[in-house]
């Protein structure tokens, strides 16, 4: 029995013991095929998945490798079965291949007629053929090229795309790094982009997406389409990309609601993407409105089905899919991996803290106890409301008031899910509230005033949740938020933690109501963030009001 | 009779032979000395009954089979008929046993000979497509059958192939019918490789399809071997046992706990076992497999309770599960070695298309402890780190015993396999260590072998901030008890990683553990620091579980004589029970029913717990334990006797044989019907007079000579030369028979 810092567990886990001298040099063995699940402080939890194993297949990683790795640092003896089952799948990947034929076009090429044989039965699969040219080649249509990719991988055959993309319409970009330097990390997803050609790149909120998207574009220095949450993350997209390349105002277009510019650069949000007239999606001419060199693709966890749908034809054009997680709540990861690409570049949020690059983040919940009315008022509600009356008691008020004053001099968020608490703490913080009814251009007014420290704060509703770079804010108090989600909490710890300027710890409370709903969602929230290596403290109210 | 005048018989034959010949006879054929025989004329009509003819053919490898059956179709053969001789198959110039043809007529799916089929072809037919070549010369030679059959094309041999390896009939319609040959049937049919017998009835001769036979070819000397090292060979296979053994004790915890119900067909229901499964994160074959394991090594029994009986940990769960963990792999290897069950049928249908539950009398085997020894042994012939491959066993096993196994003969040995694989006696494909010396019979050694492998049983976990709890490996059993109560299993393997929620906490306190006893079980066990949200997520429930306890743990007195509570209240030794008064008949107390009642039998009152509802409470442990009940005695099949006890019975044979001859006059009086019935059956099948010794409805006792014509359905048809004519004897009033005519 050798004494590795590594455990395989029989549902395909793998638990790495972090604080075992050879933990390094195991997480980077094992890293290029399995995905990190869990990071808590002690025990990491890695799962085999085939798209992981896949995602290392396309990054050049053979099974071998694999099972190499499990041997050697595994403290016990892994199961055969695992290991041949790694191996199976493995071999699965690349045994068809979309080439580009010189003569036929777009056909699809295996190394094993019978799967060849297996996939061009399928029902699924077959109206996306064409005519075969011989027993290993079958000529696949273009139009298809994104569906047929889609329709392989659930066959369990997923196929390597080697037929190349066009290289659309040329824009010269180039990055203007006078007063800043791409970092490593950056370099390295950029180059592991490029290299495979198109892809999804995972970065931790605050790790700069946004610069590895503009670093991109350089590369490629042709027209592109960003694709981004909202219209708010849009603008700052458009502010990076001016102060960080050589692209001017007048070179990057916005489409949007309320904007419909087509430029060499245009950035368009899902919604507008999303929106449907009479049943039609109207706005899909945008894909084909230039010969478009670059797609990219922000908050790809986010990605709405119609776009998926939408980029299955656009399977000729790069494609860089930006996001803090793969993990979608829809469990689309799949479509991800065939239509946008494999994962080629991927760093735990802990290293990267750890490089000094996202601040490191005291993460604290503050368990208020209600006063007997509001007991009596959450006891007696409806099981609907319940987590509103906890949520919203106003019993948190003078916590946060408190939290506040504690953080004076630095620019704090308060963040919340309800409007008339919003409205309440605004009133009672003196600070200004931003909602979904707030105009973009107030809203902008408002975050610029926040940056240049003209006001100490912001009280948000969830419109905050996503890409809106704030790199001041220091500090985030969550008082309500959209039940358990784990997205939202990530993003919301994302909001603190841009390096700040003195190189102090960001801070992170959830103020949360005892003995409610609003406790038991906080535990399951922050069970994310435990499992990302953020461990939280709790404390009293009353500790806090005291001190 | 002299040794070389040649025998009349197969039972002459025997008295022939040496002693020790005798004795392999009764090694190779162990079902003819069960009992021992009478004498040698009982072992030779024993040796021409049906069902120990089909075992004997079992025993038989590809090539001997090959020419016992040429022999029966009266072919020439040149071969050695030693090993047939040897089983009392073939005797004297090569005679065939009667029976061996019979059952190798029958079982083997052949057609009538051509020589009987022929003449229902039409001349012409023949001569048109054959030539003027005797027909019968031309289709007795394999070599041309196959020819014209290749000439035919696919369809042609994909349809004699399929008449030849199952049923020889076929249903043509106007198969007499003179026809242009315009399809593979009438193809055949013009070619005389096919009989018309009727007009919608067609049959393949036996000659066709003897040629057309999937001959099984001898398996490569030396069975292809991939080289593993031993020791990883060891280790995979020691990490399958301890997960065996990990499993089997998962599942019978958990139906201590929630036992499922026993079936009234017997046996355990499928969405029961589906669940057990989904607990134990192993296919469902495995579920069933562990528990078939444990109810054969007396761990898992149904409970006594006749109405609903359920199925539950027998006592001796207990003892074994208190054994270190290699002796209880010993412990469930050799109950599966030797246990008649099959538990790969689980889940197949039956001929009612009814899923085979486990557990139940359907699943039983007697075949199957042999099976897999002969798979085991083979394993075990192989040199240690040598792994062979499924599909070589496979034909090796069907080389040496085609006839073994019926329609699952090639699934037996994957079966058994891929069992072996999951209790850990094979690692990467070979035997371990371990393993040869159980199969040795080294348990101990086994056991001791296995012990080195195992992973040293831990008493620390980590606990980490995200509320789950990490075990590196395997807790020792306290630890794993407690841990399995306050958290939930959420991965298994090398490791154990346990999630600690609020409602295991919940169970925890439920279980009787306090706040603090929590505390101090996480402090002391866990190498990492005890994360604050576990802290207060224990206190949190502590707090609640309080509110709740005050139903539920603190006890009442309820009486309805107020003075007897007043004099209760008053006794010093009740002060620590800390007694209320809530009503002149209720009294509360903040102490636990148990302690309750102990002060009060100190005080000499004969108290009496109550449960919520007012029933009386019988003080009951949380997990069920049942007896192992009685079970039918199931032997496997009849295993060869040592040497010595051959040699016994052979001496045995030999008296008997001497006093039989000796008393030929009249019919000896036979023991065993099963004798009786083979004697009777051999005289029918070879038109031979018997001696019968008879008691007829009036119990009067009688001795005739009869010609047994049939047996069937317990009754004898014979002609009786005692009243003249045929009639019918009851088998069970006949009390002996013998032969007629043969002198001493």
């Amino acid at each position: 029995m050798t004494d590795g810092p590594l455990i395989v567990q029989s549902d395909k886990t793998l638990l790495l013991e972090v604080d075992h001298p050879l933990a390094g040099e195991c997480r980077q063995a094992i890293a290029p095929f399995a995905e990190l699940e869990r990071s808590p402080e002690h025990v990491h939890t890695y799962r085999l998945t085939p798209l992981g194993l896949w995602n290392a297949r396309a990054a050049g990683h053979d099974a071998e490798q694999v099972v190499d790795a499990l041997v050697k640092y595994s403290r016990y003896a892994v199961p055969h079965a695992l290991l041949v089952d790694v191996a199976d799948t493995m071999d699965r990947f690349g045994r068809l291949r979309l080439e580009q034929d010189p003569v036929h076009g777009l056909v699809l090429r295996t190394t094993d007629r019978a799967v060849l044989e297996e996939v061009v039965r399928s029902k699924k699969v077959s109206p996306m053929l064409g005519p075969r040219l011989d027993p290993e080649t079958v000529i696949a249509f273009p139009s298809e090229r994104g569906r047929l990719k889609q329709a392989l991988l659930k066959a369990g055959w997923p196929a390597e795309d080697l037929a190349g993309y066009v290289d659309g319409e040329a824009h010269p970009i180039e990055l203007d790094q006078a007063d800043w330097h791409l970092r490593d990390y950056q370099q390295l997803a950029v180059d592991g982009f490029w290299h495979g050609g198109s892809g999804v790149v995972v970065l931790p909120c605050g790790a700069g997406k946004t610069l590895v998207g503009a670093a991109a574009m350089a590369r490629a220095s042709a027209t592109t389409l960003i694709l981004v949450t909202n219209t708010v993350s849009g603008r700052q997209w458009k502010h990076e990309l001016i102060r960080r390349t050589s692209l001017t105002e007048e070179e990057i277009g916005e489409y949007s609601g309320e904007k419909k510019e087509i430029k060499p650069v245009t950035i368009a949000t899902y919604q507008i993407m999303t929106t449907r007239r009479k049943g039609e999606y109207t706005h899909l001419e945008l894909f084909g409105a230039r010969d478009w060199g670059l797609v990219v693709y922000d908050e790809v966890h986010l990605l709405p089905a119609p776009v998926f749908r939408m980029t299955a034809d656009l399977q000729s054009r790069r494609r860089l899919g930006l996001t803090a997680t793969l993990i979608r709540e829809d469990g689309r990861e799949g479509d991800v991996f065939s239509l946008i690409g494999p994962k080629r570049y991927d760093a735990p949020w802990k290293d990267i803290e750890a490089q000094g690059y996202i601040a490191p983040a005291d993460c604290t919940e503050v368990r208020v106890t209600m006063t007997d009315a509001e007991r009596l008022a959450y006891a007696t509600s409806e099981p609907e409301e319940r987590y509103k009356v906890g949520a919203t008691a106003r019993t948190k008020l003078a916590v946060v008031r408190k939290l506040v004053e504690r953080h004076q001099g630095d620019q704090v968020l308060v963040i919340g899910a309800y409007l008339d608490q919003l409205d309440e703490l605004g009133r009672v913080l003196d600070m200004p509230v931003i909602q979904g009814s707030t105009k973009n251009a107030e809203r902008e007014l408002l975050y610029e005033a926040f940056r240049t420290k003209q006001i100490p704060g912001l009280v948000v509703s969830k419109v905050a949740n996503f890409s809106i770079d704030l790199p001041e804010a220091a500090v985030a108090i969550q008082v309500s938020g959209t039940f358990g989600s784990r997205q939202e909490e990530a993003q919301r710890l994302g909001r603190v933690l841009r390096p700040k300027a003195d190189g102090r710890s960001a801070h992170f409370y959830t103020v949360v109501s005892r003995d409610t709903v609003d406790q038991e969602y906080a535990a399951h929230r922050q069970r994310f963030l435990a499992e990302q290596g953020y461990p939280y403290t709790i404390v009293d109210a009353d500790d806090v009001l005291a001190g | 009779m002299s040794p070389h005048e040649s025998p009349r018989s197969l039972a002459d034959a025997l008295r022939a032979w040496p002693d020790e010949r005798l004795a392999r006879l009764l090694q190779h054929r162990p079902d003819l000395a069960l009992p021992v025989p009478h004498d040698l004329g009982v072992l030779a009509s024993r040796a021409a009954v049906r069902l120990s003819i089909l075992r004997a053919l079992e025993s038989l490898d590809a090539h001997q089979l090959d020419v016992l059956t040429r022999m029966s179709l009266d072919e020439p053969v040149e071969d050695d008929l030693i090993e047939l001789e040897d089983r009392a198959l073939v005797w004297g110039e090569g005679n065939v046993v009667g029976g061996v043809r019979d059952v190798l007529a029958s079982s083997s799916g052949l057609g009538r000979p051509l020589a009987a089929l022929l003449p229902l072809v039409p001349r012409q037919l023949l001569q048109d497509h054959l030539g003027d070549e005797d027909p019968h010369t031309v289709l007795t030679d394999p070599e041309r059958v196959r020819a014209l059959i290749d000439k035919g094309g696919d369809a042609v041999r994909g349809v004699a192939q399929q008449l030849a390896d199952g049923s020889p009939y076929g249903t043509v319609r106007g198969a007499k019918q003179a026809t242009p040959v315009d399809s593979p049937v009438r193809y055949l049919l013009a070619h005389g490789l096919l009989v018309a017998v009727d007009d919608s009835t067609v049959e393949l001769p036996r000659e066709v399809g003897l040629a057309l036979r999937q001959v099984i070819r001898p398996p490569a000397t030396q069975p292809p071997l991939a080289t593993r090292k031993v020791d990883g060979v060891d280790r995979a296979a020691a990490h399958h046992a301890f997960e065996a053994v990990q499993k089997v004790e998962a599942l019978l915890e958990s139906w201590g706990a929630s036992p499922p119900g026993v079936l009234k067909s017997g046996g355990l229901g499928v969405r029961e076992l589906k669940r057990t499964a989904k607990d134990l994160d192993v296919p469902e074959a495995t579920a069933a497999l562990y528990a078939e394991i444990a109810w054969a090594a007396g761990l898992l029994d149904s409970s006594a309770n006749l109405v609903e009986p359920e199925w539950v940990p027998t006592h001796g769960y207990d003892r074994w599960a208190a054994l270190p963990p290699e002796d209880r792999w010993v412990l469930l290897v050799r109950a599966w070695t030797t246990m008649t069950r099959m538990p790969a049928l689980v889940g197949m249908r039956d001929e009612r298309d009814k899923a085979l539950a486990a557990l139940s009398a359907e699943v039983d085997r007697t075949s199957a402890p042999q099976d897999r020894r002969r798979v085991l042994h083979l394993l075990a012939e192989t040199r240690p780190g040598h792994a062979v491959s499924d599909d070589a066993v496979v034909e090796v096993l069907v080389w040496r015993s085609p006839r073994r196994g019926g329609r699952l003969r090639d699934q037996l040995p994957r079966w058994t396999l891929n069992e072996a694989a999951t209790l850990g006696l094979t690692g990467r494909g070979a035997l371990s260590t371990a393993a040869r010396l159980l199969l040795a019979g080294e348990d101990k050694d086994a056991a001791r072998a296995l012990r080195d492998l195992l992973p040293a049983p831990l008493d620390h976990v980590l606990v980490q901030p995200d509320l789950t709890v990490v075990a590196p490996g395997p807790l020792e059993r306290p630890l794993a008890r407690e841990m399995a109560l306050v958290a939930d299993t959420e991965s298994t393997g090398g490791a154990t990683v346990y999630r600690v929620t609020e409602s295991t906490v919940r169970r925890a306190l439920d279980a009787g553990r306090s706040a603090s006893d929590l505390h101090e079980l996480f402090r002391t066990r866990s190498r990492t620091p005890v994360p604050q949200a576990l802290t207060y997520l224990v206190d949190d429930v502590a707090r609640r579980h309080g509110r709740l306890r005050v139903g539920l743990s603190a006890s009442y007195l309820r009486c309805d004589d107020e003075a007897l509570l007043t004099e209760v209240l008053a006794s010093k030794l009740a002060v620590p029970l800390k007694l209320r008064r809530l009503a002149p008949t209720v009294v509360t107390s903040a102490a636990p029913v148990s302690q309750v009642l102990e002060v009060l039998r100190s005080l000499g009152h004969a108290p009496m717990a109550e449960s919520p509802e007012g029933a009386v409470l019988v003080a009951d442990s949380d997990s069920r334990r049942t007896a192992v009940r009685q079970r039918p005695v199931r032997h496997g099949e009849p295993v060869p006797l040592p040497d010595e006890q051959a040699a016994l019975a052979v001496a045995a044979l030999r008296a008997g044989d001497l006093a039989a001859r000796a008393a030929r006059r009249s019919p000896v009086t036979v023991t065993h019907t099963q004798d009786t019935l083979a004697f009777l059956q051999e005289a029918a099948r070879e038109r031979k007079q018997a001696w019968l010794g008879y008691v007829d409805a009036q119990g009067h006792r009688t001795q005739r000579v009869v010609e047994p014509k049939a047996v069937e359905g317990g009754y004898l048809v014979a002609y009786d030369h005692l009243r003249q004519e045929e009639r019918t004897f009851s088998i069970h009033r006949i009390t002996g028979v013998a032969e007629v005519g043969v002198d001493d």
